[in-house]
């Protein structure tokens, strides 16, 4: 039985990438040209499109990093360990614009960059935790105790999401209540402005869809490389070709 | 500080920071698969 070669690049990831670069350029010009100003929020409603984008990606990042973590702590399988940290390095990227986008977005709507309201709090331990995910993997060299720790801290990560959703509309502070309420109380939202938003959300999900795919391939080539290396009997099968 | 400041400077940097991310991101993946590559025809 043959192998694909690692090093060849198949037919569907470019596909992804011109598929996300071409919603990332629809994304920007939707957002920064087409899109009305807002009522009380003028120019700065383009700032929405880009934050609360990557704030849901950022959840959905999650939770396929703690669901392949809960597939690890399962099975056991290496590649479900290398599908959730490399759905955590995701999860953090999006976190993290998450964070600074939300203040660039509070600073000239609210006149504040931050506040301990319960919604960004939630959000800054979710950061948190996923540095705490990439800090613990560096501490442990065990590839299989490795895996478990950091799938414990992402179900933790997981199991905070519906409370850092519900956040806004339970602790009414800084952080504004919902447009789109998946609870039921429906859309407050313009519709060329929801339109907007969702292309943005798509474009958003496209880029995780490719940097996954990338980051994936890239772990499951270390994993491979990694048990190579650890093989038993490795070290004579190069004294042999020494000698 | 930040007072002055035009609504589109806090529009411009929101969406820049979006393309710094991803590009930044992107690129440090094409670093590490360089030199996973490198180890693995090093182990060959």
């Amino acid at each position: 039985m043959t192998h694909a070669s690692p090093d060849l690049r198949p037919r569907w990831l470019n596909v992804l990438a011109a598929a996300a670069l071409a919603a990332l350029a629809v994304g920007f010009w939707t957002g920064l040209v087409t899109s009305p100003p807002d009522v009380n929020q003028g120019e700065l409603i383009r700032i929405m499109y880009a934050h609360v984008s990557v704030a849901w990606i950022s959840f959905l990042a999650t939770g396929v990093a703690a669901l392949a973590g809960m597939v690890y702590l399962w099975r056991g399988r290496a590649a479900a360990d290398a599908v959730s940290v490399a759905a955590a390095e995701s999860a953090l990227l999006f976190g993290a614009l998450t964070i600074i986008g939300g203040m660039t977005y509070s600073r000239p709507t609210l006149n504040t960059f931050w506040t301990w309201d319960a919604k960004l709090t939630l959000t800054a331990l979710m950061v948190a935790l996923l540095v705490g995910v990439f800090v613990v993997r560096g501490l442990i060299d065990d590839p299989q105790r490795r895996g478990r720790v950091s799938a414990v801290i992402l179900i933790i990560v997981l199991a905070s999401l519906p409370l850092n959703y519900l956040a806004a509309e339970w602790f009414r502070t800084l952080h504004p209540a919902k447009a789109i309420d998946l609870t039921g109380g429906g859309v407050t939202m313009e519709p060329i402005m929801l339109q907007i938003l969702l292309i943005n959300v798509a474009a958003a999900a496209l880029m995780f869809a490719w940097m996954l795919s990338e980051r994936i391939r890239i772990g499951v080539r270390e994993a491979r490389l990694e048990a190579e290396r650890d093989r038993p009997g490795r070290e004579d099968d190069e004294e042999v070709v020494r000698v | 500080m930040f007072d002055g400041l035009h609504p589109w400077f806090w529009v411009t940097f929101a969406w820049l920071q979006l393309l710094v991310a991803y590009g930044g991101y992107l690129w440090y993946l094409r670093g590490r698969a360089q030199r996973l590559q490198r180890r693995e025809e090093e182990e060959r």
